[in-house]
C-alpha cells in the first residue's frame, strides 16, 4: 500500500447518518462548491485553518504572545487578524481553554485506517462500514479512492457522500470503489444550480445518472432543502422525473432540511454569516407532503 | 390468562400498582450511608429476558408487560434489568429502547455471555448459569441465592495515601502502611508493585469489614423472607448468610469505586513522570498537595490531563487501567473470606463515587481534592471520553469484565439522540456489540433540558454529553451559544 496523503478535518465516529450501520465518517477539507447554505465551511478550502470559539475565550492572552505571525492582538478582546494566520497552530497548543482549534490535516491512508478499522466489531453487529465525505471526496480522488480500495481490502462496506463535481474518469475512480453512493441533487435548474452553488450542474446530473447506468451502484439521493429556494413542489417534480429512469438503482431518497450549524462555524473563522442567517428551515408539515410526493411517484423518501 | 381470567391491562394495573407499592417502602439510615447509596433506591429488581434452562429464549409477553408497565408509571423503582444474548428478539430490545428514550434510565442491559462465562468460570453449571438472575443493581446470583453482605471500597483513597507513605492529608493522621516515599522510587513497575502492596493493606481489612458485617447479620439481623424466594430456600431452612454457599462461590469484595481515576492516574505517572520525564514526582505531589492551586500547578495540571484518558480507546492508557483492575482483581481474589474459599471481585459505585472522592486528595488524573469520582466502575472519568460512544465501548471491553461478577457502566444520552426509529435502531446494534463482544453490563441516562443549560454554564463538567444537532448527533459542549440555545429550545417542545 503506498502512502497517499489526504487532507482531512474530522474522523467521525458512531456516525449514524451518513449510510446503513453505525458507521465512521472520515470528513476531506476542501471542496469546488460554494453552496450558500454551507453547513461546513470550514471544509471549504483546503489548506488548513484556525477556528476560535469567542465563547470558551476567557482573554488571558496566552495566545497573542506565542503566535509567530503576530496576527493576535489584545487590544480589544482578542481578535486575530485572519490574513496575517499562518494556520501554524501555535496558539491551539497555547490555548488552556480550548477555544481555538485547528482544522485540516494531512494524513496518510494507513493513519485513517488504523482510526476506521477500530471499530470493526461495530460495523459487523449492525451493517455498517466506512463513509467518505466532505468537503468533497472527488476534491482527493487518489486519496479517496486508496482508502475506498484499503477499506474494502479490510472488508468494510464503503460509501462515499458526494456533491458528484468532477470530470467523470475521476469520479468513476471512486465510484467503483464505493458500496453505495450518497450523491446529493441541490438544485434541477442549471442557471440557478450555478447560482446558488457557484458551479453548473450539467456534470453533476451526468455522473449521478452513469453511476447508475453504467457501474450499477446503489445510490441514496440526498436533497438539502432550504425554504424558499429549492423546497417547492416544482423541484420535485423535475427530480423525480430525472431520477425515474434511474430507480432501479435508487435506494432512498433523503430530504435534508436546512439547519443553521454552518453560521456558528463561520463565525469561528471570521467569516461573513448574514446570507446563512437568511436562510430557513422548511416547514415539517412541507417536508412531510414532499416526502409523500415522492413516495407517491415510487421512491423510499426520508426525512433527515 | 390462558383461562380468560385474566388479561393484559388487569395484569398491567397490578404490576403498576407493585411500582408504587415499592415507592412507599422507605429506610432509614445515617448520613454516610445516605450519601453512598443516594437515591433512595429498594433493590427489589425484576429481571427479564435471557435464555431458560436449555438455552432457549425466554422472552414471554410477561417480559413485556413488565416494560409496559414501566413506561406507563414512570417510577424509579423497581428497576429492571434485560439480559441480552444472540437470540434476543429485536422486538423486545425495540420496545426496551423505548422505555430508555423516556430518561427513566431502566431497563439495565446485561449480557448472558459475559455472566454465564463468569458463573461457569467459579464452577457454576452450564444450566444453572443459563438460570442466573440480577440481584441489586447489577450483580448476578444463582437460584439458589448468594447471601451477600455488601460494601464498596474506595481504592482511590490508598491510592492517595500511598503517594504520602501511608499518610492521610484528609483525617491527617498515618492510616496506612509505610510503602516508602514514592519520589524515591526508580521505575513505573516499582511505583505500581508498591502502590498494589498498599492496596492489599486496605484490601485484607475490608475482607476483615465485610466478616463483621456478616457476623452482625447472622446473629441479629436474620430475615428468613428473602431465602425463601429462591428456588431451594424453603427446602433448606437458613436464611442465606446460614447455609452454604451453593457451588464454592465466595462472597464479593467490591473494588470499583475510584478504580477508574487511580488508572488514569497511573497513566500519566507512568508517562509524564517515568517515561517522558517530563515532571519530576516532587512537583506532581506538590502539585497534588496543593490542589494544582497556582500558575506552575495549574501547567502541570494541563499536561496531566493532556495524557489521554480511559474512554477513548487509547489503547496505551487502557492498557494502564486494564492492568491495574487485573491486579486489583487478583488481589481480591486471593483473600480466604470467611465462609471458606476466597472472595468474588466486582465493581460498582452505586453513589460511593461522590462521598468517596471527598474523601480523596487531588489526584494525577486531573481531579481536584474532593470531587466526585468516576461514576459507576467502568465508565470513564465524567466529561474525559470525548471520541464518542464507539471509543468509550471499546476502552471498557478492553478491561478485565469477565474476571468481575459484575461491573457498572453508565452512558449519558441526549433524548434527541433517540429521536427516530432509526436512531434507535442504531443504539440497539451498539447494545448488541457491547453485549457480545466483552461488555458485562450498559445503562443509560437520556438527559433534559436542565441538564443542558447546566452543561452551558459549565461545560468542563459536560464533555461527554451527546446531543442529535441536526442530520447527526454530536457533542453538546463543542457547540457554540447560540446552537445550544437553539438545541435547548428545541429540546423544551420535546423531541420524543
Amino acid at each position: 500500500m503506498s502512502a497517499s496523503e489526504g487532507v482531512i478535518f474530522n474522523i467521525q465516529r458512531y456516525s449514524i447518518h451518513d449510510g446503513p450501520g453505525i458507521r465512521t465518517t472520515v470528513f476531506l477539507k476542501g471542496c469546488p462548491l460554494r453552496c450558500q447554505w454551507c453547513h461546513n465551511p470550514e471544509s471549504n478550502l483546503a489548506r488548513p485553518q484556525m477556528a476560535f470559539y469567542d465563547n470558551l475565550c476567557t482573554g488571558c492572552g496566552q495566545c497573542v504572545s506565542v503566535c509567530p505571525h503576530r496576527a493576535i492582538t489584545a487590544a480589544e478582546g482578542i481578535r486575530t487578524d485572519r490574513r496575517l494566520c499562518g494556520a501554524c497552530g501555535a496558539c491551539v497548543r497555547a490555548c488552556p481553554n480550548q477555544a481555538r482549534e485547528l482544522l485540516g490535516e494531512k494524513i496518510t491512508v494507513e493513519e485513517v485506517l488504523k482510526t476506521v478499522l477500530k471499530d470493526r466489531a461495530f460495523y459487523r453487529h449492525s451493517g455498517g462500514g466506512v463513509t467518505v465525505s466532505g468537503g468533497e471526496p472527488l476534491a482527493q480522488v487518489g486519496f479517496t479512492a486508496e482508502l475506498l480500495a484499503a477499506s474494502r481490502q479490510a472488508g468494510l462496506h464503503t460509501a462515499i457522500e458526494t456533491s458528484g463535481f468532477a470530470p467523470w474518469e475521476e469520479a468513476k475512480r471512486v465510484y467503483q470503489e464505493a458500496d453505495l453512493i450518497l450523491h446529493d441533487i441541490k438544485q434541477m435548474d442549471p442557471e440557478r444550480h450555478k447560482a446558488l452553488t457557484g458551479v453548473d450542474n450539467g456534470i453533476i446530473l451526468e455522473n449521478l445518472s452513469r453511476a447508475a447506468r453504467e457501474l450499477h451502484k446503489d445510490l441514496w439521493i440526498r436533497l438539502p432543502l432550504i425554504a424558499d429556494v429549492n423546497d417547492s413542489e416544482e423541484e420535485m417534480r423535475a427530480i423525480c422525473r430525472f431520477l425515474d429512469p434511474l430507480r432501479e438503482w435508487i435506494r432512498e431518497v433523503w430530504l435534508l432540511p436546512y439547519h443553521n450549524l454552518g453560521i456558528s462555524k463561520q463565525k469561528s473563522l471570521g467569516q461573513d454569516t448574514s446570507l446563512q442567517e437568511s436562510f430557513r428551515t422548511p416547514e415539517r408539515a412541507h417536508l412531510e407532503m414532499l416526502a409523500a410526493y415522492i413516495t407517491s411517484q415510487g421512491f423510499v423518501a426520508k426525512i433527515g | 390468562m390462558e383461562a380468560g381470567i385474566l388479561d393484559d391491562e388487569t395484569v398491567l394495573e397490578y404490576m403498576q400498582n407493585y411500582r408504587l407499592k415499592i415507592m412507599q417502602m422507605k429506610n432509614t439510615s445515617g448520613g454516610q450511608s445516605r450519601l453512598k447509596w443516594s437515591g433512595q433506591a429498594r433493590w427489589n429488581g425484576v429481571t427479564l429476558g435471557g435464555v431458560d434452562a436449555e438455552g432457549n429464549d425466554a422472552t414471554n409477553p410477561l417480559t413485556y408487560l413488565f416494560i409496559e408497565a414501566a413506561y406507563r408509571c414512570r417510577t424509579p423503582h423497581h428497576t429492571l434489568h434485560l439480559r441480552v444474548h444472540e437470540g434476543t428478539p429485536r422486538e423486545l430490545l425495540r420496545k426496551a429502547v423505548e422505555l430508555v428514550s423516556t430518561g427513566i434510565g431502566m431497563p439495565s442491559f446485561n449480557s448472558d455471555k459475559g455472566y454465564m462465562k463468569t458463573l461457569m468460570e467459579k464452577g457454576v453449571p452450564l444450566e444453572k448459569a443459563r438460570d442466573y438472575m440480577v440481584m441489586g443493581c447489577v450483580d448476578p446470583t444463582v437460584p439458589e441465592g448468594w447471601g451477600h453482605v455488601y460494601s464498596m471500597m474506595v481504592t482511590s483513597l490508598p491510592f492517595d495515601t500511598f503517594l504520602h507513605n501511608g499518610y492521610s492529608k484528609h483525617l491527617d493522621m498515618q492510616i496506612g502502611p509505610k510503602t516508602g516515599d514514592v519520589c524515591e522510587m526508580k521505575t513505573y513497575e516499582e511505583f505500581r508493585d508498591k502502590m498494589l502492596e498498599h492496596q492489599r493493606y486496605y484490601i485484607e481489612y475490608f475482607a476483615q469489614d465485610m466478616l463483621l458485617r456478616y457476623l452482625t447479620g447472622r446473629k441479629v439481623m436474620q430475615d428468613p423472607f428473602p431465602i425463601s424466594l429462591f428456588s431451594d430456600g424453603v427446602e433448606v431452612g437458613k436464611i442465606g448468610k446460614m447455609r452454604d454457599l451453593p457451588y464454592g462461590l465466595g462472597p464479593t469484595l467490591n473494588l470499583g469505586v475510584g478504580t477508574i481515576n487511580v488508572g488514569d492516574s497511573m497513566a500519566v505517572i507512568k508517562k509524564l513522570v517515568f517515561e517522558e520525564k517530563k515532571i519530576t514526582m516532587e512537583q506532581l505531589l506538590k502539585a497534588l498537595d496543593e490542589n494544582w492551586e497556582g500558575e506552575e500547578n495549574q501547567k502541570i495540571r494541563r499536561m496531566c490531563l493532556e495524557v489521554p484518558k480511559y474512554g477513548n480507546d487509547d489503547d496505551e492508557t487502557d492498557a494502564v487501567v486494564a492492568d491495574i483492575y487485573n491486579r486489583l482483581v487478583d488481589i481480591g481474589c486471593s483473600i480466604d473470606h470467611y465462609r471458606g474459599g476466597k472472595y468474588c471481585v466486582s465493581g460498582l459505585s452505586i453513589t460511593a463515587h461522590d462521598p468517596g472522592g471527598r474523601l480523596t486528595g487531588a489526584t494525577p488524573d486531573g481531579r481536584y481534592a474532593g470531587t466526585p469520582l468516576a461514576d459507576g466502575s467502568i465508565s470513564p472519568e465524567q466529561g474525559y471520553d470525548v471520541n464518542g460512544p464507539t471509543a468509550m465501548l471499546n476502552s471498557a471491553m478492553k478491561m478485565p469484565q469477565g474476571r468481575m461478577n459484575a461491573t457498572l457502566h453508565n452512558m449519558k444520552l441526549h433524548p434527541s439522540a433517540l429521536k427516530t426509529a432509526e436512531d434507535r435502531e442504531k443504539l440497539i446494534n451498539l447494545i448488541e456489540t457491547y453485549m457480545m463482544e466483552g461488555g458485562n453490563q450498559i445503562q443509560f441516562n437520556v438527559v433534559d433540558q436542565e441538564t443542558l443549560i447546566r452543561a452551558q454554564k459549565e461545560p468542563e463538567k459536560y464533555k461527554d454529553l451527546i446531543v442529535r444537532v441536526a442530520g447527526y448527533s454530536t457533542y453538546f459542549v463543542t457547540l457554540s451559544k447560540n446552537v445550544q440555545d437553539e438545541v435547548i429550545g428545541r429540546t423544551s417542545y420535546g423531541a420524543l
